[in-house]
């Protein structure tokens, strides 16, 4: 008999997130926001190195110039260089959309895995309050906690983050409760399993892709919000060169300097943009499971 | 020979919400007064059509869903008496084998995790170098190799796959497996491989099966004892002996095995035996005998009581109230068709 | 008995991320009037896709070569607008899920109305009387509430019976039934094959039958085709195929069918698994699992022959194996 070569020659084992990638790279839109993203991460990182000026230095001469050589995106009222300012802003931004999506995703993650996988009375404490969370609109709920709060970037990621986890308890809860389903579970505990164990190592994995979805819209949501409550004034507060705080400021001059409000309400657009489409490619990419 | 799993009059029913508040208390009899016995060292195959509550009966024995009511017994421990952990503890003394490949291996995992947990759980083996080893040749005795071990599932064919999910239920050295329907979802020729592959096993290990399927032709080739359930309730139990002999005294059993599908074109199922009609509803079962809508020998006994299941002659069982007439009336058209297990090619 | 579909050197390739799937590869077959004609293979063999290249059905990433002549007419050159008049009219479909395939949200007389549009059909009295008398056709108790009930109202055997039903109302010529009972228990699967049977016999109905399962062939097919990796082995009558099967494929099937009593017999094992068709290993595709194979095998693709009035076998070793 002669032994058939097919199935030797490949060495690599290819784990289903190897797949998921496969089919990521295929997206070019995705690729595009995956490249923006990167772009914006060096940004944030190396900010002092780009940025021609500090972003607090004022050119009280050069006050509300447009864009030229020295100044590429030109001036505030203050004469500090926006380009600079911009850049520096990448840095709250990602700093929300992380610290955001860290404190909701573990609130959220948690009580989406309990509620799913135990259910009874205890998933029914933690949906109802899922619905009560979803009952309010995001950025009025945000806004009530903010004003309890303080204002401030830290309470405004707080309170963003206190709307945001009902989102990820709602979808890995009816994650939960199909890969539940699943055949693996109960082989899992036909072995002895305990059921802890039967979250963290059998169920989470699964769900992840799901989650990892959700982060990724979730992230440019957060930093809307954020910046819709330092436009409010109720997040982050001047001389920090926050985008949404500097619209704000930008809206006074709006006839006499529209470069000022532009870059940074072009910087958010991409950020969001990039993010956006990562989440798409990434949907796209989790589901199905199999190639081909 | 000793039972190693012995049940009474066990029961399991699922409540169904029906209506807008789910106010009317209705209930799917699954599985609705078993007496089973399963002895050491045996294969008990358990046939029956989709819905009938073989595979809930299964995990009831293995206490992965609770029982409504009845007794169960694992080597004379009574399984509903113990806790948790002194369940999870006697795990290690049996196994399962799903129906579907695919959906029964964690896709997270590689072969190596998967086959790994079981050592783990009940500490059977400490070192590591020796854990591999066992894996190995675990992953050998099923036909795979150590190639395999860094894989995920869904690298492997659906046969590969069963193979996995049939050394990670024996890789603990249990005393019974439950299989669920092992190669239903499967192709002709892998089914042989993994026919002959439990068969061997079972063997070499001294094991025991609960062999679950819906098709008479698998149970008639592995099983040593043959249990026919119909809407929750077993309704004959015999042995492989008295089935090739066509000592077939249910009526069910009888157009159960009539329409299976022929395994030779001049044992086709005639038009007179097709049984008509559809499995009635678990939620709301017939009165008196299940099958009394169906069966061709319903008097109005059958309509008014439940009959019991009894010993029509030694170690075989029928709950029906005319087993002889059954027998006499369908044993030529049983014998016809059993000739199509015959027939093998030289 | 005349030919009303004949299937000429066809050639379906699929194109993936992983490279070019030779899924059929070279088949010719000829369904003749009035027969049930088996196309028998394992998962992945390509049976499916030859229905779905007969329907023109395939996926876009997909390449055809060849000729699907139907009743003279080549199927892969018509325009779409002929074609779909041949599907569902000429050429009927019923698949393994039939859920799958009725709308959920229209109830089965909606369903059936919308086949009686489309083809523009004949009707002698009223729609609905027309549709009831089709479900009693099918044999599903009280069609007329049935008729008004919604799929998932249905049990599978109703389901299939349904999907007859719709495909009758247009009394096609060819029938295509793709697992037309795997999903159905066998006493549901009983009736449903003699339903099958009673279309031959009452309306000359054509059946191309694809299974994965002997023993739906061994009830209801007249001839059989055995395919394997894209190729058909061997084509012949169903008695021929379980009595005295040519190919080694097809013995080794055959004898893993479970007969007998483990106690007294091995199933057959047949070593290996089924090849990668991105690479499919040359010549005859059974090779690397054939206990005959020698270099001849590893060379070229053998030929289809006639070995037997009505046998066909695509083997070099014929005959050889029948002895050893």
């Amino acid at each position: 008999m002669v032994e058939s070569n097919v199935n030797m020659k490949k060495v690599r084992s290819e784990s289903t997130w190897y797949l998921t990638w496969l089919r990521f790279k295929r997206n070019k839109l995705a690729l595009v926001g995956l490249g923006i993203i990167i772009v914006i991460v060096l940004i944030a990182i190396f900010a002092p190195v780009l940025a021609p000026y500090s972003p607090d230095e004022q050119h009280l001469k050069d006050r509300l110039q447009p864009p030229s050589s020295k100044y590429l995106f030109g001036t505030d009222e203050f004469g500090r260089d926006l380009f600079s300012r911009v850049l520096y802003g990448s840095r709250t931004a990602l700093l929300v959309g992380i610290v955001v999506v860290a404190i909701s995703a573990t609130i959220g993650v948690t009580l989406g895995l309990i509620s799913g996988y135990f259910g009874g009375w205890v998933d029914e404490i933690i949906m109802r309050t899922v619905d009560i969370v979803w009952s309010f609109p995001a950025l009025i709920l945000a806004l009530a906690i903010v004003v309890i709060l303080g204002p401030g970037l830290i309470n405004a990621m707080i309170a963003i983050a206190l709307v945001g986890w009902a989102s990820y308890a709602r979808v890995v809860r009816a994650e939960t409760l199909s890969v539940k389903e699943e055949l693996f579970v109960e082989a899992a505990r036909s072995i002895g399993e305990s059921d802890l164990r039967i979250l963290v190592s059998y169920i989470f994995p699964n769900v992840l892709s799901s989650i990892l979805v959700l982060i990724t819209y979730n992230i440019p949501s957060a930093i809307i919000t954020a910046s819709s409550l330092s436009f409010l004034g109720l997040g982050a507060q001047p001389p920090s060169p926050d985008w949404g705080l500097t619209i704000a400021t930008a809206r006074r001059y709006l006839t006499l300097a529209p470069w000022y409000s532009i870059f940074p309400g072009l910087a958010i657009m991409l950020t969001v943009l990039g993010f956006n489409f990562v989440g798409d490619g990434l949907r796209d990419a989790v589901q199905p499971e199999r190639v081909g | 020979m000793s039972s190693l799993i012995e049940t009474k009059n066990l029961k399991k029913y699922f409540p169904v919400k029906s209506g807008l508040f789910g106010s009317r208390n209705l209930f799917v009899h699954a599985v609705d007064g078993v007496d089973l016995e399963i002895k050491k060292g045996e294969t008990f195959g358990l046939a029956g059509e989709s819905g009938c509550g073989k595979s809930t009966l299964g995990r009831l024995l293995l206490r992965l869903l609770e029982p409504t009511q009845g007794e169960i017994y694992f080597d004379g421990i009574d399984l509903l008496s113990m806790d948790k952990k002194q369940l999870r503890t006697l795990r290690r003394r049996m196994g399962i084998v799903f129906q579907d490949p695919k959906s029964s291996l964690n896709p997270r995992m590689t072969i190596y995790d998967i086959l790994k947990r079981p050592l783990d759980i009940h500490k059977l083996v400490k070192d590591e170098n020796e854990k591999r080893e066992r894996i190995i040749d675990m992953l050998e005795a099923v036909g795979l190799t150590e190639e395999h071990l860094i894989r995920y599932p869904h690298e492997l064919s659906g046969g590969q796959q069963q193979r996995v999910s049939i050394a990670r239920a024996i890789i603990t050295h249990p005393d019974f497996v439950l299989l669920d329907e092992p190669t239903s979802a499967l192709d002709i020729s892998v089914q042989a491989q993994i026919l002959n592959l439990l068969v061997r096993l079972q063997l070499e290990l001294g094991l025991t099966y609960l062999f679950i399927s819906h098709d008479i032709s698998v149970l008639q080739y592995i099983s040593d004892r043959i249990g026919i359930m119909y809407l929750g309730k077993i309704v004959e139990i015999f042995n492989i002996k008295d089935f090739r002999r066509g000592e077939i005294y249910h009526p069910y059993t009888a157009y159960l095995l009539l329409s299976t599908p022929a395994l030779h074109p001049e044992k086709r199922t005639s038009e007179q035996v097709v049984l008509h009609g559809e499995v009635p509803s678990p939620i709301n079962p017939p009165s008196g005998c299940r099958f009394h809508l169906r069966c061709p020998f319903a008097g109005n006994e059958c309509k008014k009581s439940e009959p019991e299941l009894v010993e029509v002659k030694k170690n075989h069982y029928v709950a029906c109230y005319h087993p002889e007439q059954t027998k006499e009336e369908l044993r030529p058209l049983v014998k016809e068709k059993l000739k199509m297990y015959e027939s093998v090619l030289p | 008995m005349g030919v009303i579909l004949k299937i000429e050197d066809l050639y379906v390739d699929f194109k993936t991320e992983r490279g070019l799937v030779k899924a059929i590869d070279g088949v010719t077959l000829e369904v003749k009037e009035g027969e049930v004609l088996a196309l028998i293979g394992e998962t992945g063999c390509g049976k499916s896709t030859i229905s779905k290249a007969i329907m023109r059905l395939l996926p876009k990433n997909a390449t055809v070569r060849g000729k699907i002549i139907y009743k003279g007419k080549n199927l892969l050159e018509l325009p779409e607008s002929e074609m779909r008049k041949i599907r569902g009219k000429e050429i009927g479909m019923i698949f393994q899920d039939p859920l799958t395939s009725l709308n959920p949200v229209f109830t089965v007389s909606n369903q059936m109305e919308e086949m009686f549009k489309i083809h523009k059909l004949p009707t002698r009295k009223s729609i609905f009387e027309e549709i009831v008398n089709l479900l009693k056709i099918v044999r599903i108790p009280d069609a007329e509430s049935r008729a008004k009930s919604y799929p998932f109202e249905l049990s599978g055997g109703m389901r299939q019976r349904v999907m007859v039903a719709m495909m009758l109302s247009s009394n096609p010529s060819l029938l295509i039934a793709d697992e037309p009972t795997t999903a159905l228990d066998v006493t549901i699967q009983a009736q449903i094959m003699n339903l099958m049977l009673e279309l031959k016999r009452n309306f000359n109905t054509t059946i191309l039958l694809i299974t994965h399962n002997p023993g739906v062939v061994a009830e209801i097919a007249d001839r059989v085709a055995v395919m394997y990796a894209g190729q058909i082995v061997e084509v012949a009558p169903v008695k021929e195929v379980f009595d005295n099967p040519l190919h080694p494929y097809t013995r080794s099937l055959m004898r893993a069918l479970p007969k007998g009593h483990k106690t007294e017999r091995e199933l057959e094992n047949i070593l290996g698994r089924v090849p990668n068709l991105l690479t499919p290993p040359p010549g005859c595709r059974f090779h690397p699992r054939c206990p005959f194979a020698d270099e001849r095998c590893t060379g070229g693709k053998p030929e289809i022959k006639e070995v037997e009035p009505g046998h066909f076998v695509a083997c070099y070793k014929v005959g050889g194996t029948r002895n050893e």
